[in-house]
């Protein structure tokens, strides 16, 4: 995809920007973007926009880069929410917060499976924010094990099981 | 109270402790490299108080102190003691630890994460270090929302440490080992089962008296029970192939293998001055002889406690001393425990 604005250079900026309920999409190359000053003005330095960036801002504002454009311009890939550049994080392999994972998904998933060999985490969960996480972990326990009742034709455990997995669902 | 490392199991097996981390982020908060003084100071009180409050028994028993106003020199005595990490003591923003009156507990705050549950145990004991550990992060979960992503698990600042942020390990002394220079070995072996071999403070720290540490690398994908059960797989062998190399080198020369390890003895109780490294290297070889049946551990304070306290920082305690100052006072400590 060419910059919108010059219409030469590849657009490896990609913004969303929602105002009074219109989302207006642009695509722009790194000089344009600079030119235009979204790339200075909005360093979403966390100093000068703290406050201002709660989650409804962060829903509105939606920045980044395509993923082809990681390689090559690194410096565009920023995190909305910190301010972390992913030249940063390949320098000091600290991501600056929770939104960094979203951001620079595209890079880390790879490095992730290379480090963990997966992509999946298996262990605790918190019990104030995971409520309805262990409930669909339970969710899917039961039904594997339903699966594997009616395989081995233990009817009576599989009515148990399928009984459980009606009122869990009532729940939900 | 009690410390941890004056239990007699620090001094007994292979294993002088067992030990687990869990990383934790709060959701609301960048994490510590991106974050201001004010949102640093913030998290300090906001961990604190998860802590310190009338609903937990375990109040009284912590201590909470203030780490980036420290003067260096006492920052890294408690790195010495394994209370805080190097990386804490060099932390410029705010930040603290809450320490448990026996020093089990460490729970360091805008450290790599702005959470660091570090619990400690003696001996191999890694269930209860991990029960432990389990339950404060709980205690914490009443009051603080993590960062939690469902696929991604814990967040960490480094995507090392993110899903389960659980970092178990052992602390193990294996002299012969090293002697034979199977560490290396022994090392890549274990890397293949996803198993990291480090120093004895941990990651970029060098071996001291034969004292390494041996814990999990991969953090994402399995459950903390299998992270677990795989490092205990793992401390099976490490100790399997000390004893085997023990066995081996006092075979060959058991009047050269006493002999040594009693010259250590000489050393520490009557040498006028000694290095950290040399002292270390004793206490390792009687550490040995102790449990290889030489004679008995009758001393006042664990090999460990011994090794710890005999740190340079440790030393530097009370005034500011020369490299040779601090090396005739550490002689004249030792020969204190040794002359009994």
């Amino acid at each position: 995809m060419l910059c919108e604005k010059c219409k030469k250079n590849p657009a490896t900026v990609h913004l969303k920007q929602a105002i009074n309920g219109t989302v207006t999409e642009q695509h722009l190359c790194q000089a344009c973007a600079e030119a235009d000053g979204f790339l200075t003005d909005m360093t979403w330095n966390h100093g000068s926009f703290g406050s201002l960036f709660d989650d409804m801002f962060q829903d509105m504002f939606h920045f980044s880069a395509a993923p082809e454009a990681l390689g090559t311009k690194e410096g565009t890939t920023r995190c909305p929410v910190c301010g972390m550049t992913l030249e940063q994080f390949k320098q000091g392999g600290k991501l600056g917060c929770a939104a960094c994972y979203e951001t620079f998904a595209p890079y880390l998933q790879p490095t992730l499976k290379s480090i963990h060999g997966s992509n999946e985490h298996k262990g605790k969960i918190p019990q104030k924010s995971g409520g309805q996480m262990m409930a669909r972990r339970e969710m899917e326990t039961l039904k594997r094990k339903l699966a594997l009742a009616i395989e081995k034709e233990e009817f009576e455990e599989a009515a148990k099981l399928r009984d459980r997995i009606r009122q869990l669902g009532k729940e939900e | 109270m009690a410390k941890w490392y004056e239990n007699s199991a620090v001094n007994e097996g292979i294993v002088i402790s067992s030990r687990v981390r869990l990383a934790r982020n709060i959701k609301k908060f960048p994490f510590p490299v991106q974050m201001k003084q004010e949102e640093a100071e913030e998290v300090l009180k906001t961990v604190k108080d998860a802590v310190l409050n009338d609903r937990t028994p375990l109040a009284n028993a912590f201590l909470f102190r203030r780490v980036d106003t420290l003067p260096m020199e006492e920052k890294r005595t408690m790195v010495e003691s394994h209370i805080i990490s190097p990386v804490l003591a060099q932390q410029q923003k705010p930040c603290a630890v809450l320490v448990k009156d026996d020093e089990t507990v460490s729970i360091m705050i805008n450290e790599e994460d702005h959470v660091r549950i570090q619990t400690i145990f003696p001996g191999e004991n890694i269930d209860a270090a991990w029960d432990l550990a389990d339950k404060l992060d709980n205690l914490l979960e009443e009051t603080i929302e993590y960062a939690y992503h469902e696929q991604a698990g814990f967040l960490t600042a480094c995507p090392t440490n993110m899903g389960t942020g659980l970092r178990a390990s052992f602390m193990v002394h294996v002299p012969s080992l090293e002697k034979t220079g199977q560490m290396a070995h022994l090392s890549r072996t274990l890397s293949r089962f996803g198993i990291t071999v480090r120093g004895i403070y941990g990651e970029g720290s060098d071996s001291l008296g034969g004292i390494y540490q041996i814990s999990n690398q991969i953090t994402l994908g399995q459950s903390e029970e299998e992270i677990i059960k795989n490092l205990k797989n793992a401390i099976h062998l490490v100790k399997e192939q000390e004893q085997k190399a023990r066995k081996a080198i006092r075979q060959k020369d058991a009047l050269a293998y006493e002999d040594q390890i009693y010259r250590a003895l000489g050393v520490l109780a009557y040498a006028r001055k000694i290095s950290a490294a040399e002292s270390a290297q004793c206490l390792s070889l009687l550490r040995e002889g102790a449990q290889e049946g030489l004679f008995q551990w009758h001393y006042p304070k664990t090999m460990y406690q011994i090794l710890m306290e005999t740190q340079p920082c440790h030393m530097q305690q009370g005034g500011s001393k020369t490299a040779e100052q601090r090396d005739v006072a550490r002689a004249s400590l030792l020969r204190q425990i040794f002359q009994h």
